[in-house]
């Protein structure tokens, strides 16, 4: 089974996900699934602005689409974004995790469950505490967990959450992370 | 609602519940979206307070506990105008257009859950003076038919999301308008039903439509339901469509995987609007 890469974080780590997309390679092995806190009523804008740097391809998927290694998929807006076991993913509208939809616990809780040791999370930074529930799931099947310095965000809630949770893996710079992301490849 | 719950389901437990409510009850819970159900019973376990076991257990031969279980699965609507810019053009071109046309149109809510775009379809209807054009059916999933109930209550959070997306839709007058106070929330006088038939439907075994309909709101409802059964869901709800009639879905699903996709073409992708195509009867 080939690995997932999971980041979630606020729309404040926008500037960050643009360096991280830009800087994996074309043909990248695995898919890689965005959980970032957006507006609700904006749809159009994120994608196109997202893809101007990545040399993957950027999309929102629809509910059922098949996970395909060397896409970057976004949680569309007001939608939850589910993993599969099946290696689908399923949108939902059920309530707001953590005063998000899409929220970070709940793509990296069900990725954690369908990818096992297999998924690798990061966490960004963020002004809630979305996403520390996601990355002790990870941790506990298995999964790799990376978080953001805390010193090198601009809002460190959610890295800090997410540390005080679950003893991570690494806590890196933006170079460090994307050090990793493409040795791992 | 918190997420933070320890008591998770393995794959093997999802397949003993499926047996038990095949064997007990006779429903196929195989056919709803496994990821999202998984999370829904981990809630209520974790609501019971009770291990997977005696959870079963409960299931099998209480049926008040059964019930309440089955009670806690629909998934809730939580707003109304939902993406406004949809029901702009249901106004403003849509409705209109299906109208001029027909004269008298039909339109079909499959599963009307909580009631959100039925009382946004109302609204819309009612203000474009276009309510005496349409005759509209409802599905009801849950056991009780909404019609029976004198109002529906929202909480106050629902009603501050949905005036938002109201203001979207019609920045010149206001949701509040349609709205009752009531503690910790507000209400939608039912009166606004009149004229609208209900009649339960059960998605896990939909039956065959008689094509009747020129326009069906199915939004966020396939979501819930396994790619089989989208199928299924598809194949009725195409079966439903008169002649060119139309289909609207929620914005990030669609009929592309499904078996009977060669029945409609997408007329309106950013709005999820597709067609049924002419058939040979």
């Amino acid at each position: 089974m080939r690995k997932i890469v999971i980041i979630g974080g606020s729309a404040g780590s926008f500037q960050i996900v643009t360096q991280i997309l830009g800087s994996l390679p074309t043909n990248y092995p695995f898919p890689v699934v965005l959980a970032l806190h957006r507006l609700k009523h904006v749809r159009h804008g994120f994608v196109e602005a997202l893809s101007i740097k990545s040399k993957l391809p950027v999309k929102e998927p629809f509910d059922k689409e098949s996970i395909k290694a060397g896409n970057v998929y976004l949680a569309p807006a007001n939608y939850h974004l589910m993993v599969d076991v099946a290696h689908t993913f399923s949108l939902s509208t059920e309530d707001q995790v953590q005063h998000s939809r899409p929220s970070i616990d709940v793509t990296f809780a069900t990725a954690a469950f369908a990818y096992r040791q297999k998924t690798i999370g990061v966490i960004l930074s963020g002004a809630n505490r979305d996403g520390a529930y996601g990355i002790k799931k990870i941790k506990e099947y298995g999964g790799v967990a990376l978080v953001q310095d805390p010193e090198t965000c601009q809002i460190q809630t959610m890295t800090q959450a997410a540390i005080t949770e679950t003893s991570v893996d690494y806590i890196l710079d933006v170079n460090g992370i994307i050090k990793y992301l493409v040795e791992i490849a | 609602m918190p997420f933070n719950q320890e008591n998770i389901l393995g794959i093997s437990d999802l397949r003993r519940l499926y047996e038990v409510m095949r064997e007990k009850h006779r429903q196929d819970y195989s056919h709803y979206a496994a990821t999202s159900l998984k999370r829904r019973i981990e809630k209520f376990i974790a609501d019971e307070n009770i291990s997977f076991e005696v959870f079963l257990e409960k299931i099998s031969e209480n049926q008040a506990f059964l019930r309440s279980f089955r009670d806690s699965l629909p998934v809730k609507g939580t707003e109304l105008f939902r993406d406004p810019s949809l029901w702009r053009l249901l106004r403003d071109s849509v409705l209109p257009s299906l109208i001029k046309k027909d004269n008298l149109i039909r339109i079909w809510i499959p599963d009307v859950s909580t009631g959100e775009d039925l009382l946004s379809l109302l609204i819309v209807l009612k203000e474009s003076g276009l309510r005496n054009s349409v005759l509209i059916d409802c599905g009801y999933n849950d056991f009780e038919n909404p019609a029976n109930n004198q109002e529906i209550l929202y909480s106050s959070s629902h009603r501050e999301i949905s005036s938002g997306n109201y203001k979207r839709y019609n920045d010149k007058s206001d949701l509040e308008n349609y709205f009752g106070e009531t503690t910790g929330g507000y209400t939608f006088s039912t009166k606004l039903f009149k004229g609208i038939s209900f009649s339960p439907i059960n998605l896990l075994r939909p039956e065959k439509t008689k094509p009747l309909y020129n326009l069906i709101l199915c939004r966020n409802i396939l979501l819930y339901y396994s790619q089989q059964q989208h199928d299924r869901l598809t194949t009725v709800l195409a079966d439903a469509l008169l002649p060119e009639g139309l289909l609207i879905l929620g914005h990030y699903e669609t009929i592309s995987f499904s078996r009977d996709a060669g029945r409609y073409r997408s007329i309106n992708e950013t709005e999820t609007i597709y067609q049924k195509n002419m058939e040979n009867a």
